[in-house]
């Protein structure tokens, strides 16, 4: 599918993600903040359709205890971005919201908030949770069948949305919904905002992700990039047209990473050393305990990796939820042989596994590899994840974004002032 | 000592407004909170009702309301003020203790050490209606849940301890597990298991605060920092609270109509009119009792008024030291109030 000439969207999401990318010295203090506003600023200046926000509702544990390695800890997203939404003009506002231990009301109206103090410019990333887990926070704990997240997350978004087109151009009007999992009514009173109801992200990668996505969402937020994600985009597109919705309605935008330089080896060298700090030697021994399932502190992080089996029945107090000893058998086997093949140490093959496929290279070649994509119809655009925040997006601004605009392949200018504009969609009522 | 904290309600009466004519905007609680720091209020508040509609009963009338979510609101004009204390009202019936305690912590990041909460139990069966809920519960149990929710809110701030996040890039550890703790709460209406998600407030927690309507509000208002309440209702409700809780009168003022230099204002069941002399004497004399600490203003028209009692009443209230502004050693909102500057951690041994 040729789409020559067509503009990319462009998103950040704000990086929180256990990773040891902390290490950087030029990463901020993500309670504070002046690292969030850092951070929106910039990607305001860069156009950037929307500031996107993740959810951990849990700090995540390792043998039993909280992981100490991995950035942890967040704010409340739609609390702090209604704080951004002061200080930013443009930018579309996008928390994630999980579906499961959350009620529609609720959501409804703190969204509509955001909308209302932004002029138009909230979004939302539904995600759903399933696991007892993170049940253990909230009233109902961990009650959703797996089956059934997706089911609840369609009638959250419905929900939701007949609560926004309830009101009318003079004041709220009656609302209600009826479904399996929710039997509300009652008045909205929160004003509308001139884009009608905010668009909707989604990111499950799984057959009933895909379903809701096509059928819900207007972003999709993938993890597919290469040939992989030219086969996400297809199926979703096709999916897509089977609900009736048009193409360019919902707008493919998988996460990628980056590394600049002003030569491509200088830029390799900045991907490395980004993935240095990612994966520190603390993390990258975590990370392989969790297919070990033992302690593997004393095995040096830069040495090769252990040549004993993992542990067939580990204690599940101090490893919940560990894989099946096959899959770990298989798995550590899969690993040796490639970190013997390729010489790599235990730190190297962690950061080999975790890389992804980022975009390397001078300014210009990496504007031209993300034209390309876009171009060649393997997405619509990218959510940019920097190292670290509030500085890790001045670079990609200030030398890329030009680069980009100057293929032609890129707005120079924000034309609209919702979030709805910017992503190229009319106002939905 | 004879200073007074003074407070103002910046959403608006529902019977202010007229029918066709949307809730407060944001940029009129902006405004607003923005003119209450310029005059030296200690704090604003903001109520919430959460449908259109209140039930009938006298005395339930909500004061004020936000159509907009508060929590949202005083997040939004965080970045435009700098010392003014933000309260926000939320209606706990209906929600989840995890998710409040997470929004609050978050106003107080982003407010720096500002963030305050109004706690407000649900007596609707509308409002239960808007959560689907079906259980039509009683009264008292629903503030006997609205403590337990008090509780755990504040267990979650505490589960993080000052200083959590170390970020020792030396021996690769981000967060000094020693000092996240879980909750493991398991009460009547509640199981929560902590910890929390979001680093420790800086005020620790966020100043509470109830509004007396009637003795079944005294079981939260004995673990709250700040009551309001109408003058002749909370004058005498200091022997049932903690020592160190602020007594917050309700002053309603409602000047429209009066010709230039005229007050008028309701506290205590009488209503009064004077000039702005007779205005300060009022309140000088109210807070040299002792029964209260101060004064929460709420206007008829908070759009007008407002500005007339920045720009008349103030300077009169500056000479006789009955407020002051934000001095230069004040690190948190607690601390304008009087407390020590943060508040202690129940889950560190």
């Amino acid at each position: 599918m040729s789409t020559t000439g067509k503009a990319m969207h462009l998103a950040a999401l704000f990086p929180s993600n256990q990773s040891a990318g902390w290490r950087d010295p030029r990463s901020g203090d993500h309670s504070d903040f002046a690292t969030f506003t850092g951070l929106a600023r910039t990607a305001e200046r860069g156009l950037f359709d929307f500031f996107l926000l993740a959810d951990y509702p849990r700090l995540t544990e390792h043998r039993g205890a909280v992981s100490e390695v991995g950035t942890a800890g967040e704010l409340d997203q739609i609390t702090v971005l209604s704080a951004l939404s002061t200080v930013t003009e443009r930018i579309g506002l996008v928390p994630t919201v999980n579906a499961t231990f959350n009620e529609p009301f609720d959501v409804a109206r703190r969204l509509a908030s955001l909308d209302h103090f932004s002029n138009g410019r909230s979004g939302w990333n539904v995600v759903t949770t399933s696991n007892a887990w993170t049940g253990e926070n909230f009233r109902r704990g961990g009650y959703l069948p797996h089956a059934d997240r997706y089911q609840r997350a369609a009638e959250f978004v419905c929900a939701a949305r007949t609560m926004w087109r309830s009101r009318a151009a003079d004041g709220p009007g009656l609302f209600q919904h009826d479904g399996p999992q929710f039997r509300i009514s009652g008045h909205f009173t929160v004003p509308a905002g001139p884009q009608g109801c905010p668009p909707t992200i989604q990111a499950g990668d799984s057959e009933q992700g895909r379903e809701f996505a096509a059928s819900h969402a207007d972003v999709v937020y993938s993890r597919h990039r290469g040939r992989a994600g030219h086969a996400f985009a297809a199926d979703i597109r096709s999916r897509t047209a089977r609900q009736g919705r048009g193409a360019d309605q919902v707008k493919i935008m998988p996460g990628v990473s980056f590394a600049l330089g002003d030569t491509d080896e200088e830029a390799r060298d900045n991907a490395r050393a980004a993935q240095e700090l990612a994966i520190s030697p603390q993390l990258a021994i975590c990370y392989l305990e969790r297919t070990w399932g033992r302690d593997l502190s004393s095995h040096d992080p830069d040495g090769p990796l252990p040549d004993t089996d993992p542990e067939r029945a580990p204690d599940p107090s101090e490893w919940p939820g560990i894989a099946a000893a096959e899959a770990r058998s298989a798995r550590a086997q899969k690993w040796r042989s490639y970190a013997a093949q390729h010489g790599l140490g235990i730190r190297q093959l962690v950061m080999k596994l975790t890389g992804g496929k980022p975009f390397v290279g001078t300014p210009a070649r990496v504007a031209q590899q993300m034209t390309d994509y876009v171009r060649s119809g393997g997405a619509d655009g990218f959510v940019l994840v920097p190292g670290y925040a509030p500085g890790g997006l001045d670079e990609f601004v200030d030398r890329v974004v030009p680069e980009l605009q100057e293929r032609g392949s890129y707005r120079t200018a924000y034309t609209g002032e919702t979030l709805r504009d910017h992503l190229g969609q009319s106002t939905q009522s | 000592m004879n200073h007074v904290f003074l407070g103002v309600e910046i959403g608006e009466p529902e019977s202010a407004r007229p029918a066709a004519r949307p809730g407060p905007a944001a940029s009129d609680c902006a405004r607003a909170a923005k003119l209450a720091e310029r005059g030296s209020l200690a704090f604003v508040t903001l109520g919430e009702v959460l449908t259109s509609r209140s039930d009938s009963a006298p005395g339930r009338q909500p004061l004020c309301q936000s159509r907009l979510n508060p929590v949202a609101t005083l997040a939004h004009v965080a970045p435009q003020t700098t010392s003014i204390g933000l309260v926000a009202t939320a209606t706990v019936s209906y929600l989840e203790p995890f998710h409040v305690s997470k929004a609050l912590a978050t106003l107080d990041h982003v407010s720096s050490g500002r963030a305050g909460w109004c706690v407000q139990v649900s007596r609707s069966a509308e409002e239960a209606q808007l959560f689907g809920d079906r259980s039509a519960r009683d009264l008292p149990s629903r503030y006997e849940e609205a403590v337990e929710f008090v509780e755990v809110v504040s267990r979650l701030w505490d589960s993080w301890e000052d200083g959590a996040e170390i970020r020792d890039a030396a021996t690769g550890r981000f967060l000094d597990r020693a000092r996240i703790r879980a909750v493991n709460h398991q009460g009547r209406y509640f199981q929560v298991k902590g910890p929390g998600i979001v680093p420790r407030p800086p005020q620790g927690h966020p100043v509470t605060a109830v509004r007396i309507t009637s003795d079944e509000d005294l079981p939260l208002a004995a673990r709250a920092d700040m009551v309001f309440g109408r003058l002749e209702r909370i004058a005498g409700t200091r022997p049932r609270l903690r020592g160190e809780t602020r007594i917050i009168a309700d002053l309603f003022v409602d000047c429209r109509g009066l010709p230039a230099g005229q007050w008028a204002w309701e506290a205590g069941g009488a209503a009064q009119i004077g000039d702005v002399r007779a205005f300060a004497d009022f309140l000088e004399a109210r807070a040299r009792t002792g029964l209260v600490d101060g004064f929460r203003l709420v206007f008829a028209d908070v759009t007008t008024e407002l500005s007339r009692f920045v720009d008349e009443a103030v300077p009169e209230l500056r000479t006789r030291r009955l407020v002051s502004p934000w001095g230069p050693g004040c690190r948190s909102f607690r601390e304008r109030l009087g407390l020590p500057h943060t508040a202690p951690n129940s889950l560190v041994p």
